[in-house]
């Protein structure tokens, strides 16, 4: 991370990823009963990007320790 | 914000959690298994094997169907036939002892279209366990609507979380987990971070748990409205004592619904119809379509379709919400991803335990180290 420790994040930055997340899921969620085969696909990356980014995080900081 | 309605949110978020705590970890225990049902019931041989169709040896009838069900139960009546989209080569019989007896005492048994053999019992097996354990904790309708009830407390938890996201994080980058900093501080980290990324899958698999858990009282909803509008020309008339052909049923059926498949037969008396009328439900071939059901309502004695109509909205909904909660709608890769974000979840719970027992825990000390200070 490596950011100053006075910095501030800004609320986009706190909020902003969130609601992405929420987005991408919402789409995976029912993509795989509108687009067909696509779709399942479409449905497997918005619902898994939720355990990519806490994964990401996680491992970036040291794992579950 | 203020800090007051930050606090009085807070309370909201602990005690919604922490009252349906017990039940939600119950919910996702037994819940991670039943996401590989289909898998594991084959695993453990519960899963009927269908045998092959051969295209020279033809199909058997519904009728030949239904009368090696009723051989296979002696003493016993029909109450539905099922045709399984994901095992065509076999028809699902529900045998009970009477056609209005309670679901629970219902005998599901496979049957080969091949050869009308029976293939073996469905629904049974530790999975059967762990779905009464999940579903109503086996004490019926009063179970089903205390853990509907938890899981409103669980959206409840979802909902206030969210609202104190921005107060508890404001000054943290997204997905910042501060390992130098205490054990408590960290899993209210893991805590967060998890919590709000998988806040829409958990809203949608808390919300249709949820909705299924009353799907007894839509179920019954349906049948004193929408049902008893179409049987009311029918009122009083006994249970026919000599039914129509079932294939002469079927093909009724999906004549009067081209396009579409039966998914389940239920026979007159049944809670899905009246008590003179077979009722076909009807399903499309589509993702969508083929969880919107249709139901064909037909003349018990001759068979002739007397009445079909779409289902309400809440019916819908119900329908809709099954594979949204047990993830079965997109192959392997989804189950694995919903089983992973299930144990996500119990970390969540988990992990907001520990914060609630170490905040308590915490609390004594500091108001001793510092007089007057609230804790």
């Amino acid at each position: 991370m490596n950011r100053p420790p006075q910095r501030k994040p800004s609320v986009a930055g706190v909020v902003g990823p969130p609601l992405a997340l929420a987005a991408i899921s919402a789409i995976g969620l029912v993509a795989a009963f509108a687009l067909g085969p696509i779709g399942e696909v479409l449905c497997w990356l918005g619902v898994g990007a939720p355990v990519a980014v806490v994964a990401w995080f996680g491992l970036r900081s040291g794992g579950l320790r | 914000m203020t800090a007051g309605t930050v606090r009085i949110i807070r309370l909201v978020h602990q005690w919604s959690s922490l009252i349906s705590t017990v039940f939600l970890l119950l919910l996702c225990l037994t819940g991670l298994p039943l996401i590989f049902h289909h898998e594991i019931d084959e695993w453990l041989g519960y899963a009927p094997q269908a045998k092959p169709v051969l295209e020279r040896g033809g199909k058997a009838t519904v009728n030949e169907i239904a009368r090696a069900a009723l051989a296979h139960a002696p003493g016993k009546v029909l109450q539905y036939l099922a045709w399984d989209r994901d095992a065509p080569g076999l028809v699902i019989a529900y045998t009970n002892h009477a056609v209005d007896g309670p679901p629970d005492d219902a005998v599901l048994t496979a049957f080969n279209i091949a050869d009308t053999s029976a293939a073996g019992p469905v629904g049974t097996g530790p999975m059967l366990i762990l779905l009464k354990l999940h579903t109503d904790m086996y004490v019926g309708l009063a179970g089903k609507l205390y853990l509907g009830g938890m899981g409103l407390l669980f959206l409840i938890a979802i909902v206030s979380g969210v609202v104190l996201y921005w107060p508890f994080t404001r000054r943290l980058d997204f997905g910042s987990l501060r390992r130098n900093a205490s054990r408590r501080v960290l899993w209210l980290d893991w805590h967060n971070l998890i919590g709000i990324t998988t806040l829409v899958w958990a809203i949608v698999v808390g919300g249709t748990g949820v909705i299924n858990s009353w799907a007894e009282l839509m179920l019954m909803r349906w049948q004193a409205t929408e049902l008893a509008g179409m049987v009311a020309p029918y009122a009083g008339m006994p249970r026919p004592s000599q039914l129509a052909s079932l294939d002469q049923v079927v093909t009724n059926a999906r004549a009067a619904a081209p396009a579409m498949e039966i998914a389940f037969l239920a026979f007159p008396g049944t809670p899905f119809t009246s008590s003179h009328h077979f009722a076909a439900f009807m399903r499309g071939d589509q993702p969508l379509t083929s969880r919107l059901l249709k139901p064909v309502l037909l003349d018990g004695v001759t068979g002739e379709v007397t009445g079909a109509a779409e289902l309400p909205i809440y019916l819908k909904a119900l329908f809709v919400s099954q594979p949204l909660h047990f993830g079965d709608y997109a192959g392997l890769p989804l189950k694995i991803i919903w089983a992973v974000l299930d144990l996500f979840t119990i970390v969540v719970i988990g992990s907001g335990l520990y914060l609630w027992i170490a905040r308590t825990r915490r609390r004594p000390q500091r108001a001793a180290m510092v007089p007057g200070r609230r804790a």
